[in-house]
Order: C-alpha cells, then structure tokens, then sequence
C-alpha cells in the first residue's frame, strides 16, 4: 500500500500530526493523507485498535474546507495477514456543523486477519435539522478472513449506506448486521450487497429497522453466488418494526445464485407492536408506554448485542438511547 | 365481616366477537387454594386472561374483586401492583430484552415502586436466590426473555416470577405443563411453600399431578364457560379416573 498522493492542497506535518492524534490510531500505522483521502494500516496482530471520528480535524482550519466536506472523503483501511483489528467510525461530528456527508471505505481484510468493525452514521446530535449523510463502504475479504460488521445508521433527513462484500478467498466468512433507526420524516437506506466468488465463503446478514413518525426506510440486499462458489453459505434476514401509521418501510432481499451446491436463505418480517407482549409485560406491573419501550429497545438490541468490544458496544447504545449512562439496563 | 381474597361475580366475556364466558361465579378466601379442571377450549384461558385484564378480552357483565376492591376495568400493570398475578399457560417472548432487565423492571413496578419493601439494590440477591431453589442457570438471566426457552423453562420462569413478585392472589394457568418429572416436583414445591395464610391461588389443570404436591381446598370443573359443578381435593382424582363424560350428562 502505498501513501495515498497529494491532491490540490498540501497538508504540513503538523497537520498530519494533528491528524494522527485526533484519529487515536492506537494499533495502527498511518499510511498517509491528502486533502481527501487517508490511510492506514492495522500492526501486525494488534487488537481493538480505534479509528473515531478522525478527518474533521484535519479541515478544521483549511480555506479549502467547506469544499472538502461537499465533495467528501476517501478512507483505506489495511488488515494485514493474520492481523486483529477492530473500527469504530461514528459520526461525523455534530459541532462542525456540516449538511451534506460523504464517505467512502475501502478496507482490505487480508488472509487469516480478523476485522470487527462497527460504522455508525449518526446525525442525531446535529443541531441542523436536515443533514444528509451518505456513506460507501468496501470490503474485500482474503482467504480465511474474517469479518464482523455492524451498520447502523441514524439521524439524517436522508441517509444511506452502502456495503459491498467481495469474498475473494476460500474460507472468508462476514457476519453482517444492520440497524436503521428512523424518526420524524427521514428517508433512510440500508444497501448490502455480498458477493460469493470462490468456493467455501459464508456470510450471515441480519438486518433490523424500527420507523416512527412518518419515516420510511428501504433495506436493498444482495446475495451473489457466482458459478465457481461451491460450498457457500449465505443467508440474509431483514426485520422491521413500525411504530405508526403514518412510518413505512420497503424491503428488497434478492438471492441470485448461479450454482447448485450451496445453502442460502433469505426472508423479511414487517410488524408492529405485538399486544401480547405488551400484556405479557404490562402483566408484570410495567406500564404500558414502559412496555412498548422496552420492546423498542430490545429490537434495536438483537442488531447491537454482537458487537464483541465493550467500549464500543455502550457508545453505541448510549448514542441510541438504549443504555442510561453509568448504569446498563442488563447489569445483572 | 371482611371482603373475601377474591371474587368473580357472574363473568360474561366476549373474545374476537364470540362469547366465551357464560356466567363464572367464584371466591377464592384466603390462604385457599382453587383447582379449575376441564376439557380444551371451554373458556379456562380466557377466564385466566380476563382476571389478568388482558385488551382482547372484553368483559360483557359482571365483576371481579381483589380484597373487595373492584378490578374489573383496571389496567393489566395496576392489577399486577395490587398484587394480582397470572403465570401464562404460553409466556411471550421477547427477543432483545434479558430475563435480567425485565425481572428488574417488573419487581421495581410492583414491589420497590408500589409498597417500599425491596429496595432497589437488594434486587440481585433476592433474584439470585429464588433461582438457586427453582434450579435456574445464572446464564438465563442474560438470555432473552422466552426465546428459545424449553416449554418447561418457560414454566420455571413464570414461578421465579411469582415467587419475586409476590402475589396475594396467584392465577396459574397450566404451569404443571411441559416439566418433567423432577422439574413438576421442584416447580409444585416452590408453589406450595409459597402457599399461606394470607395468600390464594387459582391452579388450571389438566391433571392430578401437581395437585399432590398443591393440595387443593376446592375443586371447580369448566365446561361451557362457566363453573359445572364444585367439590372437594376427591373430585380431581375422580376426574383422573373418569373423565368428564359424567359430568356433562
Ligand atoms: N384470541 C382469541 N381469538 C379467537 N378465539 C379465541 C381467542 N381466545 C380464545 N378463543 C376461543 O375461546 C375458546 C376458549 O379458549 P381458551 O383458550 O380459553 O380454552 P382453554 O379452556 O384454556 O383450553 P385449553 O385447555 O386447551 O388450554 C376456544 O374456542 C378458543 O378458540
Ligand atoms: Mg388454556
């Protein structure tokens, strides 16, 4: 991999400093930056290393920034060989006070390295009211490589993300999990498309969606099983939980295989909230509007309880109001 | 005099537009035990639901009483904080929310929140060792609730529940179903020890097993929707041997 080049502005090693230091790149090696791009390297066998919110710290004094954040970023991620590494991107930062949003991923999941990464796009914070954020991300996973992905968005007026998973060696597997969280009249899109390429992958998507208000969200999935993957296992789920009438969701699980010796699955669920567990929990002293939080919350659960590192598991339930700061609900 | 534990007076109920109860007259004193026996689909569950105030059912006429206070058109949670309980012949599942979280819910609504005799840091324990005598795992307290429990897990859940929420009247509907042999008999034994003075239990039924470990004061047989005929502990073991054939004529 080598330091992405330098586009129209040149950024000064205290920028790239400031860069490295804001991005807590703790297990990882920075490979470079130019006006919009960055990248970096996991160490060798490094675990639960953390990527937060890195770039706007680097347009933050630029004359040129404004123009950066329309245009967006470009991020390239290395996981080595047999490396472990976990990423948490959240964001972008609600006091820049940005509109418009655009990322884009690369990461390279090379042969026998573990990725756990957790991609929050998260506008709920911001005080402009119509942010639109869109987020790309690829993936390419080696052989026996492994990878633990958790797409969440919430927030944006209108907000998409994007992911595309290339199995390109036997024995790569992802598990995949989405949860789209939306409220008032935001318009939100969950894109997955994985592509089976060589025999022996696996890829386990399960993707959830809770609407209110007016918001409408749309889950796009895509399994593809070329000719040559035989043995593989790929299934995808999509569950939705609508909390008004007026909130609506459209979703599109598509199951393309071109070969016969694999086992696939795919299904959505669409419904609301079911009166028989709320009786079964208002039975038990809890009221009612307790009751239908308490299944809210444990919908959103089920997409958020397989992240494996514990910091970032509780940034993200506190960010979703799923966890009372300083004390979990499941403290047992 | 004062009020009985607990009444039913003249219960007519309606359900998905079709009347289901005809007429259930009941009481219950305290430190009485009730068994309610009879053959599917006579009206057991639905009489269980009403008492708990479940929305489905509607209450066409009649009343019911807790202590002499009228709970008729109560919430589900208000009747639960007045100490009413109901252990489901089929508990719900809740994907997402842990026994832990929910038992914690539920014992702050009804007991830290109500009367102020648990407070909120003794929850734990308490918890931990109601578990210990129904022979429940630590790990179930971080799975979620119901999902993928075993018939007879579900059934053990509903009498830890019981056992920490303290009902003064207790609703068991089917709990005997789905345990084994030795689950049957550490479930019967929790139940009967949880049997005094102060406190009532209605036990629907199928059969006389739980019965020997909970002996009951009365017996009522179902059919119809309503209550067909009242006895003694000895009509439940003659309806083991049987049948309801003789009744019915
Ligand atoms: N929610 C409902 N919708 C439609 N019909 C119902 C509903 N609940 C009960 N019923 C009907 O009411 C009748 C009584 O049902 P209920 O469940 O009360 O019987 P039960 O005595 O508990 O039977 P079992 O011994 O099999 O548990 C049945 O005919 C049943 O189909
Ligand atoms: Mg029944």
């Amino acid at each position: 991999m080598t330091t992405p080049s330098t586009g129209a502005l040149s950024l000064s090693a205290d920028l790239a400093e400031l860069f490295q230091k804001s991005a807590r790149l703790e297990g990882f090696k920075f490979l470079g930056l130019s006006d919009l791009t960055w990248g970096i390297e996991a160490k060798p066998a490094s675990t639960h290393s953390s990527v937060q919110e890195p770039l706007p710290l680097v347009f933050q004094n630029d004359p040129f920034a404004e123009l950066a954040r329309q245009q967006g970023q470009i991020k390239t991620v290395v996981i080595p060989v047999g490396a472990e590494a976990h990423l948490f991107e959240k964001g972008p930062d609600s006091t820049l006070g940005l509109q418009w949003v655009n990322q884009v991923w690369h990461v390279q999941v090379q042969e026998k390295a573990t990725l756990e990464m957790v991609l929050f796009q998260d506008t709920a914070e911001f005080a402009k009211e119509a942010v639109q954020a869109f987020h790309r991300i690829y993936f390419s996973l080696a052989k026996d490589a492994t990878l633990n992905l958790t797409l969440v968005q919430q927030g944006s007026e209108k907000g998409q993300v994007r992911c595309h998973v290339d199995c390109v060696g036997e024995g790569a597997s992802a598990q995949i999990h989405g949860l789209t969280v939306g409220r008032k009249s935001q318009r939100q899109d969950l894109w997955v498309d994985v592509h089976h390429t060589v025999p022996h992958t696996q890829s386990h998507l399960t993707a959830f969606a809770v609407v209110q208000d007016q918001a409408h969200s749309i889950f796009n999935g895509q399994l593809n099983i070329e000719p040559g993957a035989f043995f593989t296992e790929a299934f995808q789920k999509n569950k939705n939980l609508i909390l008004s009438d007026r909130a609506s969701v459209d979703t599109f699980p598509k199951l393309l295989i071109a070969n016969s010796e694999v086992k696939c699955g795919h299904g959505s669920t669409v419904s609301s909230l079911d009166p028989e567990q709320l009786m079964y929990l208002q039975s038990r002293g809890i009221d009612q509007a307790e009751a239908q939080q308490m299944v809210r919350t444990g919908f959103m659960k089920q997409a958020i309880d397989w992240i494996k590192n514990t910091e970032t598991r509780e940034a993200v339930e506190l960010a979703l109001g799923l966890r009372i700061e300083g004390g979990d609900v499941n403290d047992f | 005099m004062s009020a009985p534990l607990f009444e039913i007076k003249d219960l007519h109920v309606e359900v998905e537009g079709k009347k289901v109860l005809n007429g259930v007259n009941l009481t219950v004193a305290a430190g009485e035990v009730h068994a309610v026996m009879g053959r599917n689909g006579t009206g057991k569950t639905t009489l269980a639901y009403t008492l708990m105030g479940h929305p489905r059912y509607h209450v066409l006429s009649g009343k019911i009483f807790l202590q002499g206070e009228e709970i008729t058109a109560l919430s589900p949670e208000e009747r639960a904080r007045k100490r009413l309980f109901l252990a489901f012949q089929y508990p719900v599942a809740i994907p997402g929310v842990t026994v832990a979280s929910f038992l914690r819910a539920s014992l702050k609504a009804v007991r830290a929140g109500n009367n102020g005799d648990l407070q909120p840091t003794q929850l734990r324990a308490v918890i931990k060792e109601e578990m210990k005598k129904l022979n429940i795992p630590d790990a179930f307290m971080t799975r979620s609730l119901n999902e993928g429990f075993s018939g007879g897990e579900k059934k053990r859940l509903e009498t830890l529940q019981l056992r920490l929420l303290q009902p003064k009247m207790a609703v068991l509907d089917e709990t005997d179903s789905g345990l084994d042999i030795d689950a049957l008999k550490i479930v019967s034994e929790n139940l009967q020890s949880y049997r005094s003075p102060e406190r009532g239990m209605l036990v629907i039924t199928h059969y006389q097993r739980m019965l020997n470990y909970i002996k009951p004061d009365v017996v009522h047989v179902f059919g119809g929707g309503k209550i067909l005929k009242t006895g003694g502990a000895e009509l439940a073991l003659k309806l083991e041997e049987q049948g309801y054939d003789w009744i019915m004529q």
